[in-house]
């Protein structure tokens, strides 16, 4: 299966660096962070929360249909996850105008999500905030993502599930290789590539859409790579 | 301890129905004195009554064991700590046909807890009481959890090839100690599959978060010691599947005599432990 050779040939490249990684300190590597060297600032806390409170809509859109009141709904379903307790006080300490304006932003790309996410059949078996994760090297080496959404059963004989990664940013020339790597979690993580990845921008609304080959998986499997003898020589 | 994994070759379901459906060897009993021996090291060991009821699980344990032990905070719905209830129970309404797919499966239980609610006087703190009063934004939340547990579940397994009965989502296994019932061990199990009806023999199937770690097996021997804790009359569960689907590894644990006695030491350990930290937070 192609998914077996991928890991195999990810663990002959990674076999040299895992000496020199603790594997109860291991390098966590997600498609952003792969191509962390060309990163050009940390986003401040306010891009953050704006990223966050869009990802909780994302599941209300795929539930609900619609959202009368998103900044409300997005907020509330962040304040009951104690892992976003920072970031929820950080939104609450904002002043009354930043407020205003974070909430305009978020109903804005809701907007966004409205328009160009539709309605989704449960039948499709749609899920949303999907954790993916793949070991390497005994452990040293951790592979991670989040889907923002998923649908279709795992694959059996053919191709049968899509990603999308929603994201607050305006698309780059790094898109398509991101989703290359979402591809290739996925693929290590459920042993069959995914039919599409796809990545939505809510600020422009532009979609990216990638027809998963063995060319997006194998160019995945180099960056990751590349990116794990960075991370790993400086360990 | 004996670990096995699925075929790489097949599909992820069809390969984990294999490895679970394997013919069971000779049945592992419980041995009788283990269970008097547990029972009573576990009372003389484990934090006192007066300091409130301890509840030992995989995780639990886990935590008890570690050199410098994690303040727990105290626990509280979410919709990460509500979905594998929800989850399960969706998963059960779609394989058995009462709901067409687990996003309906999760809205349909949640109907039910809602309904249920306006009939019965709701214990503060209860799943029941938290649904009904979380506004939507948080519903969406649950929900969006609970699909994605349910949908774990509903296509973990090639089901149309399990023959014998199956047990989805049963309320878990729990053992409470004699002579002191303040003490009790839970086996986390999501599915319970007969192997061989007359002989009594069942794999147990365990969804866990994240990654395997090194006490994953230990926590997986402590759900076949609870299961057998529980079902005095039947063998020892023949293997526990471990299962994380986010991260895609799933691995049996076929279950020995040795297992169950390394497990029963650790669980006294952990008691121990737990008396001695209470102790030293009373007398702090």
């Amino acid at each position: 299966m192609l998914a077996g050779g991928l890991r195999a040939w990810l663990e002959d490249e990674l076999a040299d660096l895992a000496g020199v990684i603790d594997p109860t300190a291991p390098v966590i590597l997600s498609p952003r962070t792969v191509f962390g060297g060309r990163m050009i600032s940390v986003p401040p806390v306010i891009a953050i929360a704006r990223g966050a409170l869009v990802s909780a809509l994302v599941s209300q859109r795929l539930i609900f249909g619609h959202i009368e009141h998103p900044m409300d709904d997005a907020l509330s379903a962040l304040e009951a996850d104690p892992t976003q307790r920072d970031l929820v006080d950080a939104v609450h300490s904002l002043e009354p105008d930043a407020f205003a304006q974070l909430a305009a932003e978020v109903a804005a790309h809701d907007a966004v999500l409205a328009r160009e996410l539709g309605s989704v059949p449960s039948s499709w078996l749609p899920r949303s905030m999907v954790r993916l994760s793949a070991s390497l090297a005994g452990g040293r080496f951790v592979l991670s993502g989040v889907a923002d959404v998923m649908v279709g059963p795992p694959a059996r004989d053919v191709a049968s599930v899509c990603l999308l990664d929603v994201t607050t940013t305006t698309p780059d020339d790094l898109v398509n290789a991101r989703l290359g790597v979402l591809a290739l979690i996925e693929t290590l993580r459920s042993s069959a590539p995914p039919l599409r990845v796809a990545s939505l921008s809510t600020t422009t609304g532009e979609t990216v859409i990638v027809d998963v080959t063995d060319t997006t998986l194998t160019t995945a499997l180099c960056d990751v790579v590349d990116a794990a003898k960075r991370r790993g020589g400086t360990s | 301890m004996m670990l096995r994994h699925p075929s790489p070759t097949l599909s992820r379901a069809a390969a984990l129905t294999d490895l679970v459906r394997e013919a069971a060897p000779i049945p592992e009993r419980l041995d009788g004195s283990l269970r008097r021996a547990l029972a009573y090291r576990l009372s003389a060991s484990a934090p006192a009554r007066e300091h409130g009821s301890v509840r030992l699980d995989g995780w639990t344990v886990e935590q008890a064991l570690l050199p410098v032990m994690n303040s727990q905070d105290a626990f509280v719905w979410s919709p990460r700590t509500s979905r594998r209830l929800l989850g399960l129970a969706a998963a059960r309404r779609v394989l058995t046909g009462t709901s067409p797919n687990p996003m309906a499966g999760v809205l349909a239980e949640i109907d039910a807890i809602a309904l249920r609610a306006t009939t019965q006087d709701l214990r503060p703190g209860s799943l029941g009481a938290w649904l009904t009063e979380a506004p939507r934004g948080v519903l969406g939340a649950i929900v969006a959890e609970a699909t994605t547990y349910a949908t774990d579940v509903v296509t973990l397994l090639d089901w149309d090839r399990l023959e014998t009965p199956t047990a989805v989502g049963a309320a878990d296994p729990v053992w409470a100690v004699p002579g002191a019932p303040w003490v009790s061990l839970r086996g986390r199990r999501d599915i319970e599959i007969t192997l061989d009806a007359d002989a009594g023999t069942r794999a147990l199937i365990c969804l866990r978060a994240g990654r395997p770690s090194e006490a994953s097996m230990e926590d997986l021997s402590l759900v076949a010691l609870a299961s057998g804790l529980t079902k005095p009359d039947a063998p020892l569960p023949t293997r526990i599947v471990g299962v994380w689907p986010t991260a895609g590894r799933s691995v049996s644990l076929e279950i020995s005599a040795h297992d169950i006695r390394r497990s029963a030491r650790r669980l006294v350990d952990a008691a121990s432990a737990l008396r001695q930290e209470t102790a030293h937070a009373t007398a702090a």
